[in-house]
């Protein structure tokens, strides 16, 4: 029988900033609540060490870190404020043709092996409303099915297309204007 | 046909679409099959624009790189957030 103790304690401890750094990507633009969403997820780890063998591992942690993301969404309803109303203009013109040009962003593989690039992706997660992002993540990180999200979230099944194809466009747009290159 | 759900699609005659049209489509291929015009559609207008075959490339990348950030694979991590 493990002893949950003062070690086990510190060892739930050891990965909080790591913790924090997950749940903060999660929330996006409420990244504010990271804090108490990791406070419940270690809650819930210490709560939880019985059905765990062996050590503390980030994958478990993770685990019950999501759930309590997802937790925390059913609680608070997605805010409607545009973090960056000008992110939202629209990037074609009366021809349907692109604006800007869409400049190149070189090798893929280069630009997720250089930190620039993720500072740039922390910058513009930010500046998408919440919805917006909910959706995003549950989509492209869950890898969520789009009406289960729709259920999820409240949504019709079009708003959830719109607001994937308008997530992809302003993080894209915004990406691109501080990373790309013509 | 799904297409009329995300709006300017049918506005145009079958089987061309502009970039706006275009960025629909390639948004819309993340998530489901699209139908036999929409590809076809999309496919000849990708031959055509290289602006829409890189926005194509970087949704697929961003998708990628949320993925990463969020469980926590991404090499320069520890600088994140």
């Amino acid at each position: 029988m493990m002893d949950p103790s003062v070690d086990f304690q510190r060892r739930l401890a050891e990965h909080r900033p790591w913790l924090l750094r997950q749940a903060r990507w999660r929330l996006g633009v409420q990244a504010s609540a990271a804090e108490d969403v990791v406070q419940e997820t270690l809650v819930a780890a210490w709560v939880g060490v019985e059905s765990l063998r062996g050590d503390v591992t980030r994958g478990w942690l993770a685990g019950i870190l999501r759930h309590k993301v997802v937790d925390h969404w059913r609680r608070v309803p997605a805010s409607d404020v545009d973090p960056c109303p000008t992110c939202g203009e629209d990037p074609f013109d009366e021809t349907d043709h692109w604006r800007e040009p869409v400049a190149d962003w070189g090798d893929p593989e280069e630009a997720l092996h250089t930190e620039g690039f993720w500072k740039v992706l922390e910058l513009c997660a930010r500046i998408l409303p919440e919805r917006m992002y909910r959706v995003f993540v549950l989509r492209e990180v869950e890898e969520m099915d789009v009406v289960s999200i729709c259920r999820e979230l409240s949504l019709s099944e079009s708003n959830c297309h719109v607001l994937l194809h308008r997530a992809r466009l302003r993080l894209r747009g915004c990406v691109g204007e501080k990373w790309g290159r013509s | 046909m799904r297409g009329r759900e995300m709006g300017s699609f049918v506005k145009q005659p079958f089987g061309i679409v502009h970039c706006r049209q275009a960025s629909e489509l390639l948004s819309r291929a993340r998530e489901e099959k699209l139908s036999p015009g929409e590809r076809v559609a999309l496919t000849l207008h990708l031959a055509m624009c290289v602006h829409c075959r890189r926005y194509g490339r970087q949704i697929k990348l961003l998708g990628r790189a949320f993925r990463a950030a969020i469980e926590g694979s991404n090499p320069e991590g520890t600088s994140g957030l």
